[in-house]
């Protein structure tokens, strides 16, 4: 039996909702044989599960009021885990792990987790690195997290391992620009598109829209009918026209507000370049969801996100500090003259992308590594 | 409208092909009586299969399966594009020139020209099928409600497709085998929960979806879902924007080569719909109304009156049980898959079809988007109660199963039953909207399909996030009891008399933009937000307490019907105790032995 703890299943849809989906379907396939209960912090309503996991096995501790959530859900999982003694927790945050430390302490009880990025980053002392040092394993999402994570907690190499995130290429797939969308933004069949996905909060300035907005006065120069598209809806909204409105970029900009899901795929197909030149992606799967498309990715050169783009054999990589190198790349790239000859591939940027990062993928290395500490298939 | 029907990539003879396309076409007659055709791709592995029902385009230039002058691809279609005229002027703009004045046409070049996307672009209700002769690929599309049915099989790299399952039990390859979980799920819910049907194997296309079928594979993708999103909205902004969206809907269903007429009960859907038609149609409108003897469920005298007001040509059916029970026969002759519904839309399809109707619309979808039923209160009560009283832990499963077993009413025997079980929504759903529980269902299934076909998730299954209870109530009603009970039943009683019914709530423009609107405003008692949105509304309708469009079953069933419904409670295993549970067996019973499967 395994107990998964995670933060939420549905009621966001960033990464970790998105990974955490990816990562439930790949241990129904490792461990035909356990049960698999699923406890979640934030949901609000019970999501659609898979056959194979029964809903009485999902519990949320979404429906209680801010305030008393992290208690109820800590009791929740304590108390089912001292109740059933799975033979493994596993905990998708990392910030569920000093209670399987105290779990592992009580009742002997392993754990697993899994570390994104910013979750961990920059994080040296407190019961966090302790609660990570006591774990069978830390899965890191990139090469770069984990690396972090041994500098940063001093913890065990041979406990950290990367897995990478995932996603599913038949829901990504090239196309021609999608005419609805071309309409509903009133661009124009040939008119280059430069897209950004992302959510628009303080917290995620890091994404680097800021300065693709500055550069976009230069892109113009050279680009004259260049339109950026930044998808994603938050609280950042208002400064965010407010300084399209100083910059005086209105019309080269389009603020695409929330994207369901069933669209995210026409938006990667509805530009020319993908761009999030962030400085704290502990991954980013948006990345590979555009390369799946064949979309040429311009990236941060400073976190995981050199991972998702095999360290710029599948896109550009550059400072994300730097306006000048943001400014040349994108240039370059929507006048298709950047040395990058993938770039111009779509058909193989997409092999690539699958050959690297398909699901099939994710389950061998997931499997690997349960497997590696003794975990899986025998329990 | 339409039947459409198709088999792809086969390896039978090119006889025999033929032989099962003509059977299945032969089974969809009744949807189009006007014209019909066959297409065999030159090697004689894929055919597809039409009869059509002329609304648009009334010339033989509209003939299906339709093909593009390269002769490429292939298309047979079911439905109405009811921006068709405006797509059409922007594809010519394009370059793109037309053989025929129809829809369909517009369709195939759409495809033709922007692939799968096209989809987004389509205003109405379709199933359709394309055949690329070149690439042999085919491209399968439905509605983003549901409108329209499309329901298919593979075995071994054969797919075949049909609107209905009857004619797709015309095709060999499609065996005439029970699905046990669809039957426990339709006992449970009253209709069957898409994409599961009656037959082992056959799947219905879920709504807003499309299906690519390639090289013996395929795969189906999402393009639309409802979200509701609740943005700042103040009550007249949002008056404004209700009245703003319907009117245009009412407009664009009236897209018709033939008259359009419209289904008139005492309730403020289909008043609505009248009240704004008036105001785009210029000509009389005509307007059909079912009245019953019984005065408690009587709507005729308030139909008649707002038909005076609005000043149409109104017909009136007075039903009573023996013209009821004449009409019984035929309507269990024509009737798919089980429902508890249904009977209404097939009487009045029917004095509809006796006056000569072709197309009418209908007030179909009001209440899942503006909140006419019970189970918006209901639903997020019954959440609340049994999150509160799981704080007495397993004390609340004892309650909940004793409640479950000793209770006489089937509505507690349920609650029990959920009280029982998780506070999920659709459980608590479940509860309001269900027939048997569980325990029962599985026994009537294991009667009827030989196994219990139960299913941990056929309950408690998920629901995307939505802003607040009462919206996830409105996807529940939306998704679940519209798609799988109303709709197929409209579509299917209403074909049987070879009438296209429309339904201007049922529309994505509409959907998309009221599901801007906060659920407080949207969901206001006495769905105020209609009657501000629309003043034309007589105050007779306005200041009427809502009831559904029932007929006296209950009476009737124990008089006059008694002798047609004694032997099924004679042969029930348990109880049926009223007239939806009994109603629902019935169904059940004439399926099973109509299509003779086992």
């Amino acid at each position: 039996m395994v107990h998964l703890w995670i933060p939420d299943y549905q009621s966001g849809k960033g990464g970790i909702q998105v990974f955490t989906n990816y990562f439930i379907r790949a241990l129904e396939q490792l461990l035909p044989d356990s049960a698999i209960s699923i406890f979640s912090k934030n949901d609000t309503s019970l999501p659609p599960l898979s056959a194979r996991i029964s809903p009485t096995r999902f519990r949320s501790a979404g429906w209680w009021p801010a305030a008393l959530r992290t208690s109820v859900f800590s009791a929740q999982i304590v108390r089912r885990a001292l109740a059933e003694r799975p033979d493994l927790v596993i905990s998708t945050h990392v910030n569920f792990t000093p209670v399987a430390r105290w779990l592992r302490r009580l009742a002997g009880l392993r754990y697993v987790t899994v570390a994104h990025g910013v979750d961990v980053w920059g994080v040296r002392s407190g019961s966090l690195p302790q609660a990570l040092r006591g774990a069978e394993r830390v899965l890191a999402v990139s090469h770069f997290t984990r690396d972090r994570l041994l500098e940063d907690m001093k913890l065990d190499p041979q406990r950290v391992a990367v897995l990478p995130n995932t996603f599913d290429p038949e829901q990504f797939q090239p196309s021609p620009k999608p005419r609805y969308l071309l309409k509903r933004h009133g661009l124009r069949p040939d008119q280059p598109v430069i897209l950004t996905v992302t959510r628009l909060a303080s917290a995620e300035r890091y994404k680097g829209y800021d300065q693709i907005l500055q550069s976009l006065p230069a892109i113009r120069a050279a680009v004259p009918n260049v339109r950026y598209v930044l998808a994603g809806r938050g609280p950042d909204r208002p400064r965010v026209e407010a300084m399209i409105r100083e910059l005086g970029v209105g019309e080269a900009v389009t603020l695409a507000g929330y994207i369901p899901d069933h669209e995210l795929c026409d938006y990667y197909n509805l530009c020319d370049v993908f761009a999030m030149p962030s400085k704290g992606e502990g991954f980013g799967i948006v990345f590979l969801e555009a390369l799946a498309c064949g979309k040429p990715v311009l990236a941060g050169n400073k976190d995981g996100s050199v991972d998702a783009l095999l360290n710029g054999e599948l896109g550009v990589l550059i400072d994300p500090d730097s306006r000048a190198a943001i400014e040349e790349a994108l240039i370059a790239m929507l006048q298709r003259r950047h040395p990058l000859a993938i770039l111009n591939d779509p058909a193989r940027l997409r092999r690539q992308v699958i050959e690297a990062y398909a699901f099939p993928q994710f389950v061998k290395i997931l499997g690997g590594h349960l497997r590696e500490s003794g975990l899986a298939p025998t329990f | 409208m339409c039947g459409i029907a198709g088999i792809l990539e086969s390896s039978l003879a090119r006889e025999d092909l033929v032989a099962q396309l003509t059977g299945a076409q032969a089974a969809l007659r009744h949807r189009g009586p006007d014209d019909e055709g066959i297409y065999l791709s030159p090697d004689g592995r894929t055919g597809l299969a039409h009869t059509r029902l002329a609304i648009l385009d009334l010339s033989p230039a509209g003939h299906q399966p339709m093909r593009d002058a390269s002769g490429r691809y292939v298309i047979t279609f079911n439905g109405e594009i009811y921006n068709f005229q405006t797509l059409r002027a922007e594809l010519a703009a394009e370059g793109e020139t037309f053989q025929s004045q129809s829809d369909t046409e517009v369709i195939l070049k759409m495809y033709q020209r922007h692939g799968p996307s096209c989809v987004r672009e389509f205003e109405g209700m379709f199933a359709f099928a394309i055949w690329d002769e070149q690439e042999r690929t085919a491209f399968l599309a439905r509605d983003p409600l549901g409108i329209k049915p499309l329901f298919y099989h593979e075995r071994d790299g054969v797919l075949c497709f049909a609107s209905e399952i009857r004619a797709l039990l015309k095709f060999r390859q499609v065996l005439p085998r029970v699905s046990a979980p669809a039957v426990c799920d339709y006992l449970l819910f009253g209709s069957v929960q898409e994409p599961e049907t009656m037959v082992e194997e056959v799947h219905s296309l879920p709504a807003g979806h499309y299906l690519i079928w390639k090289d013996g594979r395929f795969r189906t993708r999402p393009y639309w879902d409802v979200k509701f999103s609740s943005e700042p909205f103040t009550p007249p902004q949002a008056a404004a924007a209700v009245r703003e969206v319907l009117l245009d809907s009412v407009q664009r269903h009236f897209v018709s080569d033939v008259p359009v007429s419209i289904f008139l009960s005492g309730g403020i859907d289909s008043t609505l719909v009248l009240a704004l038609a008036t105001r785009v149609r210029d000509a009389r409108l005509r307007t059909f109304c079912i009245s019953v003897d019984d005065p408690a469920f009587n709507e005729g005298d308030v139909a008649a009156r707002t038909a005076a007001h609005f000043r149409t040509e109104h017909h009136d059916l007075r039903l009573d049980a023996p013209t009821g029970r004449h009409l019984l026969q035929e309507f269990l002759a024509r009737s798919g898959q089980p429902s508890i519904d249904g009977f209404n839309t097939f009487c009045v399809s029917k004095l509809a079809h006796d006056h000569g109707a072709k197309v009418v619309l209908s007030g179909l979808g009001g209440d899942e988007l503006f909140g006419g039923y019970p189970s918006f209160d209901r639903v997020p009560k019954l959440v609340g109660a049994n999150r509160w009283l799981g704080l007495g832990g397993s004390l609340k499963e004892f309650g909940g199963r004793c409640v479950e077993r000793f209770s006489r009413g089937p509505q507690y025997r349920r609650l029990g039953s959920y009280l029982a079980g998780l506070p999920s929504a659709a459980g608590a759903y479940w509860c309001v909207r269900g027939i048997f529980t569980p325990h029962e269902a599985r026994v009537l299934a294991a009667k009827y399909a030989g196994a219990d076909g139960w299913r941990e998730g056929a309950i408690h299954f998920g629901v995307p996030a939505q802003p607040t209870p009462r919206d996830e109530v409105s996807y529940l009603e939306l998704t679940r009891y519209m798609r799988n009970q109303l709709l197929r039943d409209s579509d299917k009683m209403s074909m049987a008399w070879g009438l296209e019914l429309r339904v201007p709530y049922v529309d994505r423009k509409v959907v998309e933009t009221v599901a801007r609107i906060p659920a407080a405003l949207r969901l206001a008692p006495g769905k105020r937000i209609l009657l501000e949105a629309v003043p034309e509304i007589p105050d007779w309708v306005a200041n009427r307490p809502k009831r559904g469009f029932l007929f006296p079953y209950e009476h009737w069933m124990t008089e006059e019907w008694h002798d047609v419904f004694r032997q099924i409670e004679s042969e029930s295993p348990l109880p049926l105790q009223n007239w939806y549970r009994r109603w629902s067996i019935f169904a059940l019973e004439n399926f099973l032995k109509k299509l003779g499967i086992s």
